[in-house]
Parts: C-alpha cells; structure tokens; sequence
C-alpha cells in the first residue's frame, strides 16, 4: 500500500501540474496541442485523466485491410484521399456508437492520429509490439525474439524510444502500449535456460520481457512525462514478474478472452499489481460453429456481460474500482486471419482454437473460436470511394447503449439498470433485419452467390495472308463465357461451393492457350475393334460440353474428422507439414491448368481430430496435376521436441490422358516416407528424411555402358528403392541463417516436389538415382539480403549414350539408346550431374511485405525494392531422353535423344518500384543461356526478356513484355525447343468497380501479341519462316456481378 | 538420446553405402539372330499398328536395340532370315509408326510363311495388310530408278502393293495368302476396300 500512497501523492502533484500548465497555454493564447493524460488514483479506484478531465476508455481495436488483402496491407502507404475516405467512414460510424480511443497494430502516422482527433475526438493508443511477429535486428530477421540477447535489447529499445519521440508532441496520443502478448511467444532457446523444466524456463524468459519493458519504460518517461505507459499482457500470467519488474509501469493493458465474465482478475491485479486495468483485447466471435451460422446475437450478449463487468469495476463502485475501460476486440471481421496467405477473398468459416468460455458454440474437442468473425461491424461491399463498409453487428448497436452511460457520473445502481434495460431483443431484431437486408436474402440450402460474365473480340493475322489479301487476310473472332458461382449448405454439417461455365461462341485465339477451347468443333478419331482389328473412322464433333462444372467443393465436418471433397479447386503442397520428400506437389495454377482445360485436383481429404489427430488421408483420381490416380496417408506424431511424420503414396493406376505435351503420363509407382523435425540445444534446426520409394520397380531391368562401351544388363535390387537426406539450418555470428543438406536416393528412389525458396534457380529433380550436396546462407545486411547458394550433384549410374547398332549375319549387337521412363524403370533427366552456384542480392527496406511472397507483386509498399542476381550451372554429362505426350495417339513419346553436356546461365532482376501512392512499377528482367527440357535438336537459345507492369491510381493496369531469341509463353515451347526472334506484348486494363483488386475486379480491356519467326518457331504460326510475323489483337472485358 | 541418434546416423550411412555401388548385372553385347521359321507372338495384334508388344517379346533381338531410320536398311540388309526381318521391321514400327515400315513387317510375315508355312505368320500377314490400308492408306515407299545411273528414287503407293500381295503375290516370289485370288479381293471388300485387278490399284468403298 505503501506504493498506493506514494502514488496517489505523485498523481495528485502531477495533477495540479496539469492545471497549471493548461492554464498557462490558454493565458497565453496558445490552442493546446498536445495532450496531459495520466492516471489518478484515490481509495474509490484508478481513473485515467486526460488534460485533468476523467476518461473512460471505451475502445475499439482497429485496423482496415480490406478482402484480398492481409497483414502486409498498408493503408498508410496509400494516398491521402484513400486514406481520408477510409478514416471518415470508419470514424463516423466509431463516433456515432460512442468510440472515444482505437487501439492498432500497425502504427498510425502521427498526422492521421491527429486527424481522427480532431475531426472525431478518437484518441490513439500508440503500440509498439516489441518484436512481437519478428524483428530485424542488426540486420537480420528474427522470427522469435531473444529477450535475453544484449543486441536486441538495444536494437529494440532504441527504436522503441524513438517511437516515443517521434509520437510524444502528436495531439490525439492517448498512451504508449508496449508489446502485443509476448508473453505468449518466449520460444527462443539457450543454454541455461533450456536445461530447466519447462515452467521455469518460460519464467525465467519472462523476467527478460519484463526487464526489457521496464528500461523501455523508464527511458520513454524521461523523454515523454506526459502519456502513460501500458503492456498489453496475455491475460495476467507472469502478474508477480510484472510487479517485480515493471516499476515503471502505469496501466496494465490485459488481452483476455475469458468468455462473459474475467471472473478473479480484476482482483488478482488489484491485490498483487496495485495498478489500473485496461483492457487491451477481448470480446466474442460472431459465428456459431456448431449451427454453421453467424451468431450476432451470442456474441452481443458477451460483450454486454463483459462491459458491465468492468463499469461495475471501475472507479467508485464499491469494487476493486481498478478498471479504466477497454478496448473491444475488434472493430471490424478481418477475413486474412485464418491461414494468413490464403483464402482471402473468402470469409473462412474454419474455428482455429478452442475456448470454454464461449459456451454457445463450445463442444469438448471442436474448436469454436472463429478469428474472421471477432468484428462489431463485418466487412461490406466498397462504397463509390473504394472503402470497404463496415456494416454493425449488434454488438456495434448494444455498446453504443451501454457507452452512452458515463461511469463517473452514474452510480453502480444505475448503469446495471441502464444496462440491464438494453432491449437485446429489440436490437437483435434489428440487426437481423439488417443482416438480411445487407444480403438480400435469406438463408437457404444453395444460392447463387456471384459469377462473370467474360467475353473477347479478336484479330489474328499472319504476314503472307495481310500482305497478299490486305484486310481480307485477317480472320475476326469473338467468344463469351460466364461463370456462375454457387453456394449450399444442406445441412449444418456439409456446406460448399462450385461454380458453373457456360460457354457461348469460342474466340480464336491463335496465339494463346485459354480456357474454353473445349467448345471448338474439332475431329476426333474412333476406335472400334472388328475381327480382332482395331479399325478407326474419324467424327466431327461440334457443341462439345458448352456447359460443365469448372469447380466444386464440399466439406463434411464431424466432431472426429473433416472430410473435403474437391474438383479443380487450389490445393497446397504439405512441404512444412511433414512432407519432406514433397510427395504431395502443390496444385495452385488454376490458369495453367485452365488453358489446357486440366481438371486437377481432385479428390477428397481426411483431416482427423480429437483422437484421429495427425492423421490426413488424400486420394483421388487427380491429387495435384499429372498425378496418377491415388492415395496419400500422412500421420503426424511426436512431440514439441521431435516431430514425425510418416507418409504413405500410392498410385491406384496410371492416369489414361495427360492434358498437356509437357506433361507425360508416369507409371503406377508407390511412395514412403519417414521424417524428422527436431530443435537441437544450439538452436539448428535438424531435419532428417528415409525414402522408400518405387519397390515395383525391383528386378525390372536397365543397361548402361562401362567406359569401354561394354552394354551392361542389370536389375533393380531393393537397394536402389531407398533414399535418405538430411538439413540442418542454424544462426551464424547471430546474423547469417546457413543450410547445409544431403540427399542421396536410389536408382528408382523418386521423390516429389522439391520446395524453392527465395527464387532460387538451382537445378532440383524429383527423380532418384543421386547424391547432392547443398549449401545456402540468407546474410542480411540491413535492408539487403544476400543469398549464395551453392549445388553439387552426381548420378549413381550415368545416361546411356547413343551406340549404333550392327550385325554380322548370324548375331547382333544391338548398340545402346538413351533410357527413358517409359522404357526402362529410370532415366537421367533433370536429375543429372550438375555443379551450380548463385547469387542473388535483395534489397527491401519494408520487410513485412515479404519480396519472395507469391503475392508480393500487388502487396509490396517499398518506394523501391529489387532482388538481381544470377545462377551458373555446368552440366558435365548428357540426359537420357524426354519423354512428351503425344496427344493426338494418346500416348508418350520419346525424343530419341539426349540433352547435350552445357555450361548454363541465367541473369535476372525484379524491380518494385512505387514512387507515389497512386504508382507502382514492377519489372522482370531476365537474359541468359538455357537448354530445352526435352527436344535435344538445335542451339540452346541466348535470350533477353524484359516485362513491366504498370498499376496506376489503383486501377489501370498496363503490362507488357519483349523478349529476344526467347522460348514462346508456355511450357511446351521450352520442351520443344521453339523460339521467337521477337516477342512483343501489351496489355491494358480499366477496373471498373469499386474493389480496385486486380484479382477480383470487374475490368474491360485490350490485348495484343506480336511474334517474328524463324527457322525455330512453329512451323503453324508461318508460312515462310524467314522474315515472317503473326500477331493477335482484341479487346476483352471480365465482369463480375 | 545419444544411443537413438547414433542409431539414426548408422542407418543413414548404410543406405548411402549400399546404394552408391549401383552398378553390377552382366555383359550384354551380342545377340543372336534367329533363323527360324517358328512364329510366337506375345500378344494377337503383335506388329499390327498401333500395338508395340514387340518391344516387350523376349525373343526379340531388336528390342532394346538403338534401331532408327537410318540404321534400320543397313541391319535389313544383313538379316540371316524372314523372321529376324520380321522382328526388325515391327520393331521400328512400335518406334516409329510409319506406313512403311507397317508394309514390310507385313511382308516379313509373308515370307516367314512362305519359307517356313508359319500358319501364324500367315494369319499376322493378312492382319499388318490391313493395317496399312487402315492406317497408312496414303503411305509411299522409294524404288530405285534403276534405269539411271544417278541415285534417283521414286514413290510408291504401299496400297497398291498391298493389293498386289493379297491378290497375286507370285511376282514377288511369295507363297499367296489365299486359297484362291478372289478370297483376297472378298476380304478386301469386307475391309471397305476395292482391288483394281486390271491396273493393280486399291481405292476405297464408298
């Protein structure tokens, strides 16, 4: 109590302080700008003064990231008209309801914390997260702080006070926050401290936290005496270090979720801090996971319970009188949050924890806590500006009631009557009303839920036909489509979606793959046996499935497992899940597949829960595209400290078509894998992986040739099944991240999808048969990054060369063919010798929009970040031969020859640049030398690509490339070795609504492609080859409803 | 902890010491050639496009042989016997589908029957004459023109010589396929195809 006192003798001096100065501004004429806030403190409870005046923190937490978007946006980055129209719209329906303070994760620029102000009288809690989600320290990224590390300590506290300068004469600035639950994430590990239990060890972290607060703290007061200081503590663990090791601290912000009640904390902080209470998080979800609907209803009932409960604890009421206010969590649904990277224009209904407290949707074992539904307002349609609306929940409708009663002016009888006297019902009806109305319909078992309406005028022309016939050489063409999206949900334990393509007439776009081709008339050959020959006739097909179903997916979910079905929906690889060896490859180009009318994936999944935790079966006719038909079982086990998996892949059949040249069709095969994830005490992270892979393939034959040219006839033996590899990635000097790894398979040890990271160009196979050896270090230097790499790899038995045969009348010497993986059960392929090196240089000053993140190119907001560099590979020894797909036979078809050995190179930069808000530049820069991936005819082309893309005002879209002595667009051009002296492209596009996102925008536009052609291009793009040239132009429009 | 990590490094180092000597088998470097008239096929349509069984038969020399377009005539040339021929024709058909080279696997069969009276041959002959009416009916072969001292070659219709094979093949010193000529010209209609028995042409039935 001793403390109590001496602080009630401070705050009560501080406060006449306060008065004197304010005086003194207003006698000299001087408008205050800055504000006075402090806390008082007497024997009825803590209050929070501002300017001397009692404030009652009734807040929300806010942040804007509209659909699409997720942590990375950054709304400050945008212009000030976007920003002003964001803020208006927010701040007027936060004024209206009673917000008198916002809290935010991403820090307010000190100009829009005065803005919200003083055109909203909302004041701003200015929260540094210490580190929370990562930080740089002397250069380099760490994702998990060491509290402990001097370095960080001071790299942290020095940027912390500059915060504090920087934000400390900003009118609007409530109070200085500090961390966000780091208490949550002391992960890093040491010696010392490893070697104690694990409660002690996470208790002897928190003493670093809390000393680090508390230097932060004391620090900050020197340079700023007029604001408070908080931590946002993880509910009120670790209370006693907090009181032991935050003397500075002023006010203790607590992120609980403890349901409708916080039940013993207010008590606890009052009887073991002594400090006033600020809830910096907490609030409900508005979603029943149980119903499958949205519960507006529940979630208002918890956050009125949880309001009168910190009115009634706060000053003069009689209680422990040490609640200043809260902040609810959150203002409006982030529909990001659950996978963080994927699904984001999709408002997830997956729960990701479980919390008790929330008994309206809590079953033992479900999680029910839903981290896109925590809004007060969920997220709407963008208004004419371009601003997402948030539309009120009736939690948005009960706190506006309850925060129009001033808890210093009313007595405790009465805001429990004026409380109690809510008309919940009155307000749920309202706000189902507007639910509905704001949908437009009610709920039922399938509905349409949005679609576009695409079309294309097109002129193609080829340089003989426009030179001899003028106009009439060019051929018009034009075609419609429209997707049609659909939702259901039969029963509260299935919902899904698909969606429908109906094709009109079918544009003729001839140079250029698209979707929809299905519908061209085309020949197509039949078979028919007749006296035990197959005899083929040829029918034209016409009106060929106008209508088909493009996607579809369901989700069945049980209290014991998930079950997903899905036809041609995004699907991702399981490379951080376990699946070492990449055995399931990530099936995400839905326009790849697209333009080959590919189907992939399809399938279901199992996903186990409660006591089927860890285990996920995957299986179908097409898992992931060119997948044979099969069945994937992982089973995760172990614990925090060593992580298993074990993964079983087999294939059913061999797939009967492949939908692209580039794509042959692979034997029936089987696959397992056993991996190991562990933390070693230096903190290195182990990675260890077994392979059994291909066993079919045992005494299946193969030959090679000695160096004398002596043909060898050999078997697979069991051995040449299995693989093993190893990795270990640590810290070095603090700064560096080094790996270093070894894989060795087998002959027949194929493995799967090989994880690249950073861009990198090394050459990777799946295929067996080898032994490399990688090493790689990621050395930030600042805002630059640089990345060597270095590869090395050797087959086991090397490509067959080409021996021709002969014969001397009676025997045969049958000479030798290159392999391939049709013919004989392996090949040398991409899996070949090859010694390669790189380096890669980046540079971006805003690392939290990651410049390697697949969507960085809409998401990066550095005025100017790049990453250039380049990759050397030499190639000693000659492949077996490529297989491709011959489509018209339906059958693989071998190139007959080998690659040739070769030096390769490649040198490319991207190139961001966004020079003002409504700006942004990126280019691709690519020049090099490169081999063909299957035809062996021909040079290795020397190439130089250069494409741009131009975003203006968010909503002109102008991209283009040129390319010099390149392959064509796409894959089959590479694997058959078929270049363009020229390539030329550009493309503009206007959104015309309101979402201004590429992806999901509304748009009408124009394009044109023009080629030159030579000797090496395709003999059906010209007729003389030399001198000629093709083009293609149209307008096009895509519009979404 | 020590004994389990030891245990893991021990089999990592065996499964890479036992797999990198991947090589062994035996040497391969001669075959012999068969010389005789027995025909066992590996599967019914074995040498009949589009089926490449042949690959797969054992008893064939060339299977796994480096057999191309060039190659191909220098190792006819030398083939001791109708079936090695047999072998080597289908075997660059399973390669290269080609009408011409459906033609000679289906004369290579006729030879084997007309030296040896295979009766599969026999049948598999009638079958791969089909199959270049069927498949390849507007294929060519190259005649020499003998007559000119330069290397001068001229085209062929396969069909034609098709027809003549089935109809009159004693030209050609081959034993013929039928009883009687005008079973041929029956089975060549059944087949939609009419035999020109004065200019020696196949067209098709409309």
């Amino acid at each position: 109590m001793d403390r109590l006192i001496f602080w009630k003798k401070t705050k009560l001096l501080k406060s006449y302080l306060v008065i004197i100065i304010l005086f003194s501004f207003f006698a000299t004429g001087y408008a205050a700008t800055q504000d006075i806030v402090d806390t008082y403190y007497d024997q009825k409870g803590w209050k929070l003064l501002v300017n001397g005046d009692d404030y009652f923190v009734k807040g929300v937490v806010w942040g804007y990231i509209p659909v699409g978007e997720n942590y990375a946006y950054n709304l400050w980055a945008k212009s000030d008209d976007h920003i002003k129209n964001v803020l208006d719209h927010e701040c007027n329906l936060m004024k209206e309801a009673g917000v008198n303070t916002i809290r935010s994760f991403g820090a307010i620029p000190p100009k829009w914390v005065t803005y919200i102000y003083n055109e909203y009288d909302i004041m701003t809690i200015m929260n540094h997260l210490v580190g929370r989600y990562g930080y740089t320290v002397n250069g380099a990224w760490k994702p998990t702080l060491d509290y402990s590390d001097k370095p960080t300590r001071q790299v942290l506290k020095k940027d912390i006070l500059n915060f504090i300068k920087k934000y400390k004469n900003t009118p609007g600035v409530l109070m200085f926050a500090l961390g966000n639950e780091n208490n949550y994430s002391l992960e890093w590990t040491s010696f010392e401290i490893e070697n104690l239990p694990e409660g002690e060890r996470y208790k002897e972290k928190a003493k670093y936290l809390y000393s680090l607060y508390n230097e932060i703290m004391g620090a900050g007061k020197k340079i700023d005496s007029n604001h408070p200081f908080a931590i946002v503590n993880g509910d009120i663990q670790y209370l006693g270090l907090i009181a032991k090791y935050c003397k500075n601290l002023d006010i203790l912000g607590v992120n609980a979720y403890r349901g409708a009640s916080f039940t013993d904390m207010w008590e606890r902080v009052s009887k073991e801090l002594g400090l006033p209470v600020m809830l910096t998080e907490f609030g409900s979800d508005a979603f029943d996971v149980l119903d499958k609907e949205e519960d507006q209803t529940s979630q208002a009932k918890i956050v009125k319970s949880n309001w009168q409960e910190i009115y009634n604890k706060s000053y003069g009421n009689g209680e422990e009188g040490n609640a200043i206010g809260g902040l609810q969590f959150e203002w409006r649904d982030e529909w990001w949050k659950f996978k963080q990277n994927e699904n984001l224009f999709i408002h997830d209904r997956h729960a990701s924890w479980s919390n008790g407290g929330y008994s309206f949707d809590f079953m033992e074992g479900v999680n029910n806590m839903n981290e896109e539904w925590f809004g007060i307002c969920r997220m709407g349609e963008p208004n004419e500006e371009g601003v997402y609306k948030a539309e009120p929940r009736m939690a948005y409708y009960v706190l506006k009631e309850i925060w129009r009663i001033n808890p210093y002016k009313e007595n405790k009888s009465r805001i429990n009557r004026s409380i109690n006297n809510i008309e919940m019902n009155l307000l749920s009806l309202k706000s189902d009303v507007q639910l509905i109305k704001s949908e437009n319909r009610k709920r039922e078992h399938i509905k349409i839920v949005g679609g576009s309406l695409q079309g294309d005028l097109v002129l193609n022309g080829k340089s003989e036909e426009v030179e001899n016939r003028g106009k009439e050489g060019l051929e018009f063409s034009h075609g419609e489509m429209i997707f049609l999206d659909f939702e259901f949900q039969p029963t509260t334990k299935i919902e899904g979606n698909f969606t429908l393509n109906l094709l009109g007439n079918v544009v003729d776009k001839q140079l250029e793959q698209y979707y929809g081709k299905r519908g061209e008339t085309f020949t197509t050959v039949i078979s028919e046996t007749e006296d035990e020959m197959e005899v083929t006739t040829t029918k034209e097909i016409k009106d060929n499935e106008r209508v088909e179903i493009y996607s579809f997916e369901a989700i069945y979910n049980n209290k014991y497992f998930d079950l997903t079905t899905f036809y041609h929906v995004p699907r991702y690889h399981w490379g951080y899940d376990g699946d070492t060896y990449g055995l399931l490859w990530e099936a995400t180009d839905m326009e790849g597949m697209d333009i080959w009318n590919a189907k992939a994936p399809y399938g279901f999944e199992f996903f186990g829960k409660r006591s089927l935790k860890g285990l996920t079966v995957v299986a179908g006719p097409e898992i992931y595209w060119g997948a044979n038909p099969k069945a994937i079982v992982k089973y995760d086990f172990g614990g925090e400290k060593y992580k298993y998996s074990f993964i079983h892949s087999e294939d059913i059949k061999r797939a009967g078509t492949a939908s692209t040249a580039t794509e042959a069709t692979n034997p029936a095969t089987r696959q397992t894998a056993l991996s190991l994830e562990t933390q070693l005490t230096s903190g290195a992270k182990l990675e260890l992986g077994y392979l059994f892979s291909g066993s079919e393939k045992i005494d299946d034959e193969f030959s090679y040739v000695d160096e004398e040219e002596n043909i060898y006839l050999d078997k697979i033996k069991f051995e040449d099944t299995q693989g093993v590899k190893a990795k270990i990635t640590f810290d070095a000097f603090k700064i560096a991240k080094i790996d270093a790894s070894v894989n060795y398979a087998g002959l027949v040890a194929d493995a799967g999808n090989h994880i690249r990271e950073f861009d990198t160009l090394i050459p990777y196979s799946s295929l067996g048969n080898k032994v490399a050896f990688e090493t790689g270090m990621l050395l930030p230097m600042g805002d630059v990054w640089l990345l060597p790499r270095f590869f090395y790899r050797k087959n086991l038995i090397e490509s067959n060369p080409i021996i021709d045969p002969y014969t001397d009348g009676t025997n045969f010497y049958p000479g030798l063919t290159p392999r391939n993986r049709d013919a004989d059960p392996f090949a040398v392929l991409g899996n070949r010798e090859a010694v390669s090196g790189e380096l890669f240089v980046t540079y971006d000053p805003t690392p939290a929009t990651y410049f390697y993140a697949w969507d960085n190119f809409k998401r990066e907001d550095a005025p100017f970040a790049f990453s250039i560099g380049g990759n050397y590979t030499k190639y000693p020894t000659t492949t077996d031969a490529y297989l491709f797909y011959y489509q018209e036979g339906k059958t693989n078809a071998s190139f007959g020859k080998g690659l040739p050995a070769e030096d390769l190179w490649l040198a490319k930069g991207r190139f961001i640049m966004n020079p003002n808000p409504n700006l942004m530049v990126i280019t691709n820069i690519e020049g090099g030398k490169q081999q063909a991936t299957g035809n062996p005819d021909g040079e290795s082309p020397k190439y130089l690509s250069l494409d741009a893309k131009f975003v203006i005002n968010q909503r002109h879209y102008i991209s283009g490339y040129a390319k010099k002595n390149a392959w064509g667009p796409y894959d089959w051009y590479r694997q058959f070795n078929i270049t363009f002296p020229y390539q030329f492209m550009l493309d503009y596009s206007l959104l015309i609504d309101n979402f201004l996102d590429e992806l999901i925008s509304s748009r009408i536009g124009f394009k044109s492609i023009f080629r030159t052609l030579d000797e090496n291009s395709p003999t059906n793009e010209g007729e003389d080859l030399i001198n000629d040239y093709v083009f293609q132009t149209g307008l096009y429009f895509d519009i979404k409803f | 902890m020590r004994i389990k990590t030891a245990l893991i490094v021990i089999c990592f180092i065996s499964i890479i010491l036992t797999g990198c000597d991947s090589k062994g088998g035996h040497i391969l470097n001669i075959e012999e050639l068969p010389t005789d008239h027995e025909l066992i096929l590996y599967s019914n349509n074995e040498g009949i496009y589009p089926n490449t069984d042949v690959l797969k038969n054992p008893n064939n020399p060339y299977a796994d042989a480096n057999i191309n377009m060039e190659s191909v005539w220098d190792l006819y040339d030398e083939c001791p016997s109708a079936k090695s021929k047999y072998y080597l024709w289908a075997t660059i058909l399973a390669k290269i589908p080609i009408g011409e080279y459906q033609y000679f696997t289906a004369k290579s069969l006729h030879e084997l029957y007309t030296v040896g009276g295979s009766e599969n041959a026999k049948k598999q002959a009638k079958k791969a004459y089909r199959a270049v009416l069927d498949h390849f009916f507007n294929s060519v072969t190259w005649w020499e023109a003998d007559w000119i001292n330069d290397e001068v070659y001229y085209s062929v219709l396969l069909r034609n010589m098709v027809g003549e094979s089935l109809y009159d093949p004693s030209e050609m010193n081959l034993l013929p396929l039928y009883s009687d000529p005008v079973l041929a010209l029956v089975d060549l209609s059944e087949w939609g195809y009419y035999y020109n028995t004065e200019n020696c042409t196949i067209s098709k039935i409309e």
